[in-house]
């Protein structure tokens, strides 16, 4: 799991919930892992919504091969709050995450 | 309670493909919302699919590397709190004229005294317990103070996220070393501050007594104690202070009361922050607590870890 889910994407809410389901531990491993996907997906989204499209490529070559503390000091530099818009994303994710369980749930 | 039947099977194969689909669905439209990213990839001889997990990797290592960059930075062009702190927790400790006997008793490595005092006792003798407490750990320990109680003394500590110390407090300006943000970054945020508001105004006025409040954060259901009802008592709970013992183990934190919680609903009944959880080994032992006022109106007991 990359180390920006593990910081923005929290999934407490999403354990709890999944507790109401009848699922084996392997079984909530392997949701839990898609979750994680699912989040990287997003949140790489949100980030390039905010480049500018000059900036995606640049950020896209930084971060294959490139330097890591450039990269981060790019999205820093270009993107107003983004560790706020990041954990903000990442919320909806899990309020989304957890209808969908408990609209699982609620069906016979 | 009857045992249900287990349906894992099918709930496992309804949510993985929703969640499958919606993956499918973020794929497509990153891929349709950032053709550069298509182009870019067709340039670098890959595949689309690919740029997405590398890039969320990269991204990542980029963006916790830079924190800490960052978190390096403040302390170089400031304060360095990790150290403060330390040093000012050693000088606390020493303080002669202490009306608490924690001066010097404290600092020797209690776990074992804590752990066997508390391993004939009913959790839920309070009075006993906190006779205990008080007479191991040499500090005024109490299940009420003021004639005030919480609704319980015992039960399940929940993880916590940090809290925002003062408006636009976040991950990246959270922690004030490498190694803090390393062990504890994975806690997130909470997204605000606790119950009672932020700890500061503003970064500028956050001194290191407030730093320390956050990192060692307590939750409690302040809103079941058979006290609430009144502003008064409400902010009776602020700031206050208590210590939380793990008796499986023995190890003993003081932290204090800075947001409450957790909801009935989750079958918790206590948070505290991912420092506190940490220093009590709760992720090895279980997740069940004492937590007990402990009776120093002067702030004279330090926060964290206890007895060492």
């Amino acid at each position: 799991m990359s180390i920006l889910v593990e910081g923005y994407f929290k999934k407490e809410k999403i354990l709890i919930e999944l507790e109401g389901l009848d699922l084996q531990n392997e079984e909530k491993s392997k949701i839990l892992k898609m979750t994680d996907e699912l989040a990287e997906l997003r949140l790489l989204d949100l980030v390039l919504e905010k480049l500018e499209e000059k900036d995606k490529e640049l950020f896209l070559e930084q971060i294959h091969g490139g330097s890591a503390e450039i990269a981060a000091e790019f999205l820093r530099e270009r993107i107003k709050n983004i560790e706020g818009l990041l954990l903000r994303r990442a919320r909806l994710l899990e309020d989304e995450i957890v209808e969908d369980i408990r609209s699982l749930r609620s069906q016979k | 309670m009857w045992p249900i039947k287990k349906k894992k099977s099918r709930h496992f194969k309804k949510l993985s493909e929703k969640l499958e689909e919606k993956k499918t669905q973020a794929l497509e439209s990153l891929k349709e919302r950032h053709k550069e990213v298509v182009l870019w990839a067709k340039k670098k001889g890959i595949k689309a699919d690919e740029v997405v997990g590398k890039s969320a990797r990269g991204l990542a290592a980029g963006v916790a590397t830079g924190a800490m960059v960052l978190s390096v930075g403040a302390a170089q062009n400031g304060r360095q709190p990790s150290k403060n702190l330390t040093d000012q927790k050693e000088i606390r400790r020493d303080v002669s004229d202490l009306n608490v006997r924690a001066g010097v008793g404290a600092k020797r490595d209690i776990t074992p005294f804590v752990k066997k005092a508390l391993s004939k006792v009913d959790m839920d003798d309070e009075k006993k317990i906190s006779k205990l407490l008080s007479d191991t750990l040499q500090i005024p320990v109490t299940e009420e103070l003021s004639g005030i109680r919480l609704n319980t003394t015992y039960g399940i500590m929940g993880y916590e996220s940090h809290l925002s110390r003062y408006p636009g407090d976040n991950l990246y300006s959270h922690f004030h070393s490498n190694t803090e943000f390393q062990a504890f970054s994975k806690a997130g945020m909470a997204g605000g501050p606790g119950a009672w508001g932020y700890l500061a105004p503003s970064r500028g006025a956050l001194t290191d007594k407030e730093i320390e409040r956050e990192k060692y954060y307590l939750v409690a259901q302040t809103f079941l104690s058979p006290n609430w009802g009144s502003p008064a008592i409400k902010q009776w709970f602020r700031h206050r202070k208590m210590v939380v013992v793990n008796p499986k183990n023995g190890v003993v934190v003081v932290g204090v009361l800075e947001d409450a919680g957790p909801q009935v609903e989750t079958g918790r009944n206590f948070g505290g922050s991912s420092e506190v959880i940490e220093e009590l080994g709760l992720r090895k032992t279980g997740p069940y607590v004492l937590m007990y006022f402990v009776d120093d109106p002067k702030d004279q007991i330090p926060l964290g870890r206890y007895g060492l």
